[in-house]
């Protein structure tokens, strides 16, 4: 009887068993093929490379990253773009890149919380520090290179100084108009007073491109470097003349609301007062009280406290209102860097008096096709080619990056590459100095993405 | 338990259950994840063409529904959310690192939405294809999405697991209330067969103390009235026997005393009787020679009647003879 029950169970087993493997169980399917990526054989030499490295050793991460540009470029750069995060020791830094690339012109300063290249996007918090070098190798580039410490005088006069040195490190005078200034202020600049330094040396027309250098946090641990020096305050600035076709494109893309104001007492880029009351209040009413416990308890030294400040304005920015006759209105964002305990704004941007302010507003998807939408804008306005581009430089708003949610920030990178296709640096950085070509002027605003693209004619 | 007939046909039937209950239940599971199924590809679906009406919409201002292709990539189910360009070339994907990567699938050209099942890195998937008409001259975009059937695996490991945890709480628990229930009935039955046998083997005054309310209960006392009535016959009986034995003594020792005088006449009267033969034996002896002498009369008296006899017959026959003369 025992045996006869057990044959019986196992019987059972067996039936249940076949009947559940047939139910769930399926054959063989299929496989996707997954994505791959095929990367450029380079056997020639190329007019621009990039490289980068996310060590946190100053020495290994100069080498790796030249090492990187030098592979693609096959010829030692005349210039070169360095970028890098804040808290490496860029004295370290610039003693390996005068050690490996001692004929090399190099214009150099932090990038705030990370870099971005072709190879990804290297930001905080996923990467502690990176590195990024843009090296150029072309004789149908003529770069000159200056710097100036801010040391006695205002931005203005140090942003002029800078020029001048660049003008005379590219062999060239002032009277010669360069195709391009590429412009690079520490954050304490007023940026504005450099781009007017430009005009007033060469003119409103000559185009300029430009990001202020700046730190994690905004704390004052920023610097700017050339092959030559390096300053804690002031302004580096590069001179191009070229023959090549340059695009530049800056945009915020937020959307304009009518919600506004009119500053009534301003001081630099301190807004202290809208519609005669403490611009906070204000601003925080403007918003919807978005900021209300930040208002209530105005701090400079909490970094969650200045993260939400300034991600809320990056989203809620509020943008000064440029009018000229005949043109559509220009809205200059401006970050709120701090709220101090007399209820003033500290921005990034400097403001008047008189000045009109609105209330933009966006979202993270707007800020983020802004990786691809700036790039087609600057190639439809000046008709580049995606096949003909050489390389190029962006610099994209750490503030409007961090209210990108954090798992889309790594496509930022992606979507760039994919929307210019060549080599290229991004930098971290909120204020932006771009010609507009509309208003054939130069304009500075914050919260945006800018671009600068080199082309094949 | 399972030795006994009826534990046979238990076991059988309970064979026959266990089997036609998983049957039941492995058709009813494969009957809900197969609309389980049907509903996240009708859901996901419905989610891929919001995403191409968005992309479709978004196009011609240049932006890209990044939150809902985020939203719907952030949906457990989805495995990947691809949008691919008509060359292969992925334009958007939920992982940063496969943008601008190419792919190779069957479906990239498709004209209409699509199912199929692939396999995607190991995992079994349905693949929803789905084109994107954004540039009218071009051929289609298409939306990727890679859904995965780890939930559904998931619930139907979890449903198995707590069914076979169900089931086994369930046998447990009719077993313990089988056994608990059997206990209460069986142990009453042993202790009173314990006692009956204790009762039938002689000890009567032994009583059984079954105290279970029921009829178990009313049986017990029935048996303890029948030992008491049985101790009471007994004790009746054995009362009896010891005045019968008495009284048996007694006749017995008038007995002995009467077979004593007896013996004492027997003696006497055997003495007399001696006496009386001595006698007789004195008087036989007188009358066997008269005897002798009788015989001999006997005899001669016999032959005397032989004679006599003779003469008879010869006068009939002398009258017969007369008769028929003289007739």
């Amino acid at each position: 009887m025992e045996k006869k029950i057990i044959i019986a169970i196992v019987f059972i087993v067996l039936l249940v068993g076949g009947g559940a493997w047939y139910f769930f169980h399926r054959s063989h399917l299929p496989e996707i093929v997954a994505p791959t990526s095929v990367a450029p054989t380079q056997q020639t030499e190329s007019v621009a490379g990039a490289g980068w490295s996310t060590s946190t050793d100053e020495t290994q991460a100069v080498q790796e990253a030249v090492n990187m540009m030098l592979g693609k470029m096959k010829k030692t750069p005349d210039f070169a773009f360095v970028f890098c995060a804040s808290k490496y020791n860029e004295e370290k830094v610039l003693a390996e890149l005068q050690r490996l690339l001692p004929q090399t012109k190099i214009l150099g300063g932090n990038s705030g919380y990370g870099v971005t290249t072709p190879g990804g996007y290297f930001w905080y918090p996923l990467f502690s520090q990176s590195i990024s070098i843009l090296g150029i190798a072309t004789d149908r580039i003529i770069w000159g290179v200056g710097i100036a410490p801010s040391e006695g005088l205002d931005s203005k006069a140090t942003a002029k100084q800078a020029l001048l040195s660049a003008i005379e490190n590219a062999g060239k005078d002032v009277k010669e108009k360069p195709a391009l200034v590429i412009n690079m202020p520490t954050f304490d600049m007023t940026q504005e007073e450099t781009l007017e330094a430009v005009g007033e040396l060469l003119g409103p027309d000559v185009p300029v491109f430009g990001a202020y250098a700046a730190d994690q946090g905004i704390k004052g641990d920023w610097r700017i470097f050339t092959n030559e020096r390096i300053y804690s305050h002031g302004v580096v600035m590069a001179v191009v003349y070229t023959d090549l076709k340059i695009g530049f494109y800056k945009e915020h893309g937020f959307e304009v609301t009518e919600t506004g104001g009119t500053i009534t007492k301003a001081d630099g880029k301190k807004l202290i007062e809208i519609n005669n009351r403490p611009a906070a209040e204000v601003y925080n009413e403007l918003i919807g009280g978005l900021l209300t416990e930040e208002v209530k308890n105005p701090t400079t030294t909490s970094s969650s406290y200045l993260t939400k400040v300034r991600v809320t304005s990056a989203l809620n920015p509020l943008a000064r209102v440029i009018k000229k006759p005949g043109q559509e209105p220009f809205y200059a964002p401006a970050m709120v860097v701090y709220i101090l305990p007399d209820r003033s704004l500290q921005l990034d941007i400097a403001v008047q008096e008189g000045d009109e302010l609105k209330i933009l507003r966006g979202d993270w998807e707007i800020l983020l096709n802004r990786m691809q939408t700036t790039a087609q804008k600057a190639m439809e306005t000046f008709a580049i080619q995606k096949e003909k581009i050489l390389f190029a430089l962006d610099s994209f708003c750490c503030a409007t990056n961090f209210a990108i949610p954090q798992s889309e920030r790594p496509k930022e990178a992606q979507l760039l590459k994919q929307a210019i296709g060549g080599e290229f640096v991004g930098i971290c950085a909120c204020g932006i100095q771009c010609f507009d070509p509309q208003r054939k002027t130069n304009t500075y605003s914050s919260l945006s993405n800018g671009i600068l693209i080199f082309s094949e004619p | 338990m399972l030795k006994g007939f009826f534990g046979k046909i238990w076991l059988l039937g309970v064979f026959c259950s266990f089997f036609a209950i998983g049957i039941m239940f492995l058709v009813m599971l494969n009957y809900y994840l197969q609309r389980e199924q049907k509903n996240i590809l009708e859901r996901n679906n419905l989610l891929v063409q919001v995403i191409t009406h968005e992309i479709e919409s978004g196009y011609l201002r240049g932006l890209w529904p990044y939150k809902t292709l985020k939203m719907v990539s952030d949906n457990g189910d989805v495995v990947f959310l691809w949008v691919v360009k008509p060359d292969g070339k992925v334009f958007w994907a939920n992982e940063a690192e496969i943008i601008g990567t190419t792919v190779q699938n069957p479906f990239l050209k498709t004209q209409q939405t699509q199912v199929a099942d692939f396999s995607f890195r190991k995992e079994k998937i349905k693949l929803i294809a789905s084109p994107v008409r954004i540039e009218l001259k071009e051929e289609p975009w298409v939306i990727l999405m890679g859904l995965s059937l780890k939930s559904l695996k998931t619930a139907q490991k979890e449903t198995i697991f707590l069914s076979v945890i169900l089931l086994l709480l369930i046998t447990f628990f009719i077993s313990f209330i089988a056994y608990y229930f059997s206990r209460r009935i069986t142990n009453p039955l042993k202790t009173l067969a314990q006692d009956l046998k204790i009762i039938g083997s002689g000890n009567l005054a032994y009583r059984t103390h079954i105290k279970t309310g029921d009829e178990l209960e009313d049986l017990a006392h029935s048996f303890n009235q029948m030992a008491e009535g049985l101790q009471k016959s007994k004790i009746e009986l054995e009362e009896a026997k010891t005045v019968l034995e008495i009284r048996v003594a007694a006749r017995t020792k008038e007995l002995q005393e009467l077979n004593k005088s007896l013996e004492e006449k027997v003696q006497e009267r055997t003495r007399e009787l001696q006496e009386r033969l001595n006698e007789l034996e004195r008087f036989h002896r007188l009358t066997v020679g008269r005897e002798l002498k009788m015989i001999e009369l006997k005899k001669e008296l016999e032959q005397l009647k032989a004679k006599n006899k003779k003469n008879k017959s010869s006068a009939k026959r002398s009258s017969a003879i007369k008769s028929r003369l003289l007739s």
